[in-house]
């Protein structure tokens, strides 16, 4: 997938303030390289409420609309939105047509299950699902297959696992560096040439795309990636994205002062990183303005030319005949804005205070906790996302209505000198977490294994998350936590084709995958 | 919230309840695992004064009271090498040889640890000592939940690993020639300043003698009449460990390694159990390919946890991804229950619900060896000690 702004100082000069109302918009929309129409297929939907499991299909929340679109920062999408409404309601009874005329990218899938997990909470029994030029074409009971189609079936159809959290494709130094700055890219740190077994044991669970980033111990470790696990050695394939998030890890010290301190520095980078995107849209303007200025001058001249070039003669016999000589007239031009210095860092942090980009934050004390929700307040289009969050339950009130999804994983084992040998883990509290009405989204961690990420979720169930809450924290809310909400984490059309067959319920233990399909092919088959 | 009812009455002195006139106790419930191949559902099971007194689809409730119970019942879970319960009680650096030791003599029945074993589903725990000893003494097997000490589960623990040689007191210490160097890298068989065997041989020298010293209390496992407990942990120390037993019949528990599938069928013909050491799910693949071969070869074995520095989860995470990796459903569940006890040789007292055994029970809301299944209720010895 290609991004329309890379962060490159050209495209910023060139086109910075047409970028952030188009490009980035599309970009947190996660709508590229996709036809318009098809991508308007995809409703906008709540990222984390679950409670909408009994919501009509035809009717999305209005509210729900509204809350994704603002995130999405677009003036523009007024069009797409009206668009997406009116093909919502005839989705999945719509027969399938072919998306375009011509032949397909790649294979034409014809997946038939006795359950499909539309998303958790919203089944089909035996359903079907057409896959064709790498996305879902179709989601229905009574779907034919289409000439030529690859027929693949099993017990149950759901959309592959998200690892939010995971250390695949990065070498332990790279992980565990603090060494690092905003604008570090993790996609510069992958190593796809590395052990690979993780990897594959990885996609052998189901676990179709993962979430890794460098420098887990820095200030602000830069941005990760989302990897698709089916597709190591293809570089188009590989990546979903090159900039899921960016990540900072909080409680380096363990001095209380210096912990308030981490915020406050926290908060303040981010918005000089909202200044210098400010102080660059300003010189966009003003350099528009300069440019439109010197283009009427030019324009004034130009008409005025033979005129100007008879009096520029007459003034040179003029000083000929005095013996003099001629000075040639001077236009008095209007001076271009002052260029801002450019400054990657600042620009990434822009983006993200601006929400085109999520940002995860690694605390798990109450006190920096209720810090960083407080000073996180006067940015509304920030889009936090807490990682650890040991304490999280403490500020549970605020992290449930403003709907900040808190990341868990398994607890390290923990070291019985230092910590009270009855200190639970984060993923032990998803339970107490989703009841206090906080979205909870599950990653292996640092120390844990992306191939174990489906028992984990299994765990969390024996923990007290509810199936729904466990299956929503490896699919829906991850891809909703990186802004892949309508790309990711459901069996619908218009989505990415990154898909499951299994022999079983997602989340119990014997189950195995049988198919994967990640970017429309077949990645992964029982081996004969 | 749990609330845990911790009995800890009489019952410490190690003698299981008995009482003549026991009431009688039938649980039904919707479904009940026996834990040996057979699941009935509605099911019952009769418990009269701690012990099972019966189990099956209908049985007769003379004179005995009722409970009826929602969800899956089943046998208590077993947990094997536990080395964090005891503390600091079994370090000792100074001897290497500790035959007269007993870690029960130290052991506290009411910390925390205990109660969250209990209150997720593991009834019983093996206890090892934590030591840097080539006989450490006699370990112990506690009931959860009501602390209660078996009289029968005090193995012998000898080592086989390099953990022996780590930590030991330093007998140069504050000397100023290099002694350092030949307390740990000494020739074999050599013997330091203080006596103390410092390799693999040297330790087998010494493990010898005492072995066939019948003053020595380590003499007795030779032959069987004390159990042992054979701690190793790659793949050249098991093998030393079962050359050991089998030379002199010792009867037991080898805990070992990830490696340890390679060796199967020298386990099996030696008669061992195994406790297989903790394995994370960060690299499961040699753990799970040795519960594997232990399956197949009929060896009976169980999973150690560490319950002060691990979840309890982690038990029931090792015997899911053994089912990942290719076991059965019963296979894993008995790796956590039945084969645990039969590894310590418990296989008449715990791990399944059979006439005759101890009523440790627990109630799941779901099938009992799935990670989405809740604890909901926990009886030990026939007394509930857990109920959410």
């Amino acid at each position: 997938m290609r991004f329309l702004v890379k962060r490159s100082p050209f495209l910023l000069a060139v086109g910075l303030a047409s970028s952030i109302s188009t490009g980035w918009a599309q970009e947190a929309n996660g709508s590229h390289d996709w036809e318009g129409s098809l991508v308007a297929a995809a409703p906008s939907e709540t990222p984390f409420a679950l409670q909408d499991g009994n919501e009509e299909e035809g009717k999305p929340k209005e509210a729900n609309a509204q809350k994704d679109d603002s995130k999405d920062d677009s003036k523009d999408d007024d069009e797409k939105k009206s668009k997406a409404k009116k093909k919502d309601k005839d989705k999945d009874e719509e027969k399938p047509e072919p998306l375009s005329l011509a032949a397909p990218q790649g294979p034409v899938l014809y997946l038939k299950g006795e359950r499909v997990i539309v998303r958790p909470g919203k089944e089909i029994e035996n359903g079907q699902v057409i896959v064709r030029d790498g996305r879902i074409m179709a989601v229905g009971t009574d779907l034919e297959a289409p000439e030529g189609a690859r027929v693949l079936e099993g017990a149950v159809i759901c959309a592959g696992f998200m690892d939010s959290f995971s250390t695949l494709g990065l070498d332990r130094a790279s992980l565990t560096t603090s060494g690092s700055e905003p604008s570090a890219r993790t996609v510069d740190a992958l190593d796809f040439f590395g052990p690979d077994h993780d990897r594959q044991n990885a996609l052998k669970a189901g676990v179709l795309v993962a979430e890794s980033h460098i420098a887990m111990n820095a200030d602000f470790g830069g941005t990760g990636v989302l990897l698709r696990t089916g597709w190591a050695h293809d570089p188009e394939k590989r990546l979903l994205t090159d900039e899921s998030a960016m990540w900072s890890r909080l409680e380096r010290s363990g001095n209380v002062v210096t912990r308030v301190e981490e915020v406050d520095s926290l908060i303040s980078k981010l918005e000089s990183g909202g200044d210098y995107l400010k102080s660059w849209r300003t010189y966009e303007t003003k350099l528009a303005e300069w440019e439109k200025e010197i283009a009427e001058l030019e324009e004034e001249l130009e008409k005025d030319f033979k005129k100007a070039k008879k009096d520029r003669e007459k003034d040179i016999e003029k000083a000929k005949e005095k013996g003099k000589e001629h000075k040639e007239k001077r236009h008095k031009e209007p001076k271009p804005p002052r260029k801002p210095r450019f400054d990657p860092d600042k620009e990434i942090l822009g983006r993200v205070i601006e929400g085109k980009m999520p940002l995860v934050v690694v605390a798990t004390r109450a006190a920096v906790l209720r810090n960083l929700l407080e000073a996180t307040k006067p940015f509304p289009s920030l889009r936090l996302v807490i990682a650890g969050g040991d304490q999280a339950l403490h500020v549970a009130p605020e992290l449930a209505a403003r709907k900040i999804p808190v990341m868990v994983w398994p607890s390290e084992p923990l070291s019985s000198s230092s910590v009270p040998s009855d200190t639970r883990g984060s993923l032990e509290l998803a339970g107490d977490l989703a009841r206090a009405g906080i979205p909870v989204v599950i990653g292996s961690g640092f120390s844990g294994s992306s191939a174990a990420l489906p028992l984990y979720a299994s765990l969390a169930v024996g923990y007290g998350l509810p199936e729904e809450h466990a299956l929503a924290a490896i699919t829906t809310r991850p891809a909703a936590a990186f802004g892949m909400q309508n790309e990711l984490g459901q069996v619908r059309r218009g989505r990415r084709a990154e898909l499951l067959i299994l022999d079983g319920d997602p989340l119990a233990v014997g189950t195995q995958v049988q198919f994967a399909i990640s970017g429309g092919e077949v990645v992964l088959e029982p081996q004969k | 919230m749990f609330l845990l009812a911790l009995t800890v009455a009489a019952s410490l002195a190690g003698a299981p309840p008995q009482e003549t006139n026991a009431p009688t106790v039938v649980l039904r419930a919707d479904h009940v695992h026996t834990g040996t191949g057979a699941v009935h559902s509605p099911g019952m099971v009769k418990v009269r004064a701690g012990r099972i007194v019966d189990v099956g689809a209908s049985l007769n409730t003379d004179g005995a009271s009722v409970l009826e119970l929602k969800g899956h019942l089943s046998a208590g879970m077993v947990a094997l090498g536990d080395q964090t319960l005891l503390g600091e009680q079994g370090v000792d650096t100074t001897r290497f040889v500790l035959g007269e030791a007993e870690t029960r003599l130290g052991f506290d029945p009411r910390q925390p640890a205990m109660q969250r074993l209990a209150q997720e589903g593991v009834t019983t725990v093996v206890l090892t000592p934590p030591s840097h000893s080539l006989v450490a003494g006699r370990g112990l097997i506690a009931k959860t939940g009501t602390g209660r000490v078996l009289a029968n589960g005090q193995a012998m623990h000898v080592a086989f690993d390099a953990e022996m040689f780590v930590d030991r007191a330093d007998p140069m210490e504050g000397q100023d020639f290099g002694g350092g160097f030949f307390f740990f890298f000494g020739p074999n068989g050599a013997v330091n300043p203080n006596g103390y065997k410092s390799s693999y041989s040297g330790a087998a020298e010494v493990l010898e003698e005492n072995v066939q010293d019948p003053n020595s209390p380590v003499s007795k496992i030779a032959g069987g009449e004390v159990t042992a407990w054979l701690r190793s942990s790659d793949r050249a120390e098991s093998a030393r460990a079962i050359a050991f037993a089998k030379r002199h019949k010792v009867q037991g528990t080898l805990e070992a390694g990830p490696r340890i599938g390679d060796l199967a069928a020298e386990v099996k013909a030696s008669g061992l159990g195994v406790a297989l050491t903790m394995f994370r799910e960060t690299d499961p693949h040699f753990a799970t390919q040795s519960a594997l071969a232990l399956t197949r070869a009929g060896v009976p074995y169980g999973f150690c946890l560490s319950a002060k520095e691990q979840p309890v989860a982690s038990l029931r995470m090792a015997a899911a991804l053994c089912r990942r990796a290719g076991l059965t459903a019963d296979q894993s569940w008995r790796a956590l229950t039945s084969g645990a006890a039969q590894a310590v040789g418990l296989e008449k007292q715990v791990g399944a619900l059979r006439q005759g055994l101890d009523a440790d029970l627990v109630l799941w809301d779901g099938q009992p060896g799935e990670l989405t299944s809740r604890v909901l209720q926990v009886w030990v010895d026939g007394q509930k000690v857990s109920a959410r």
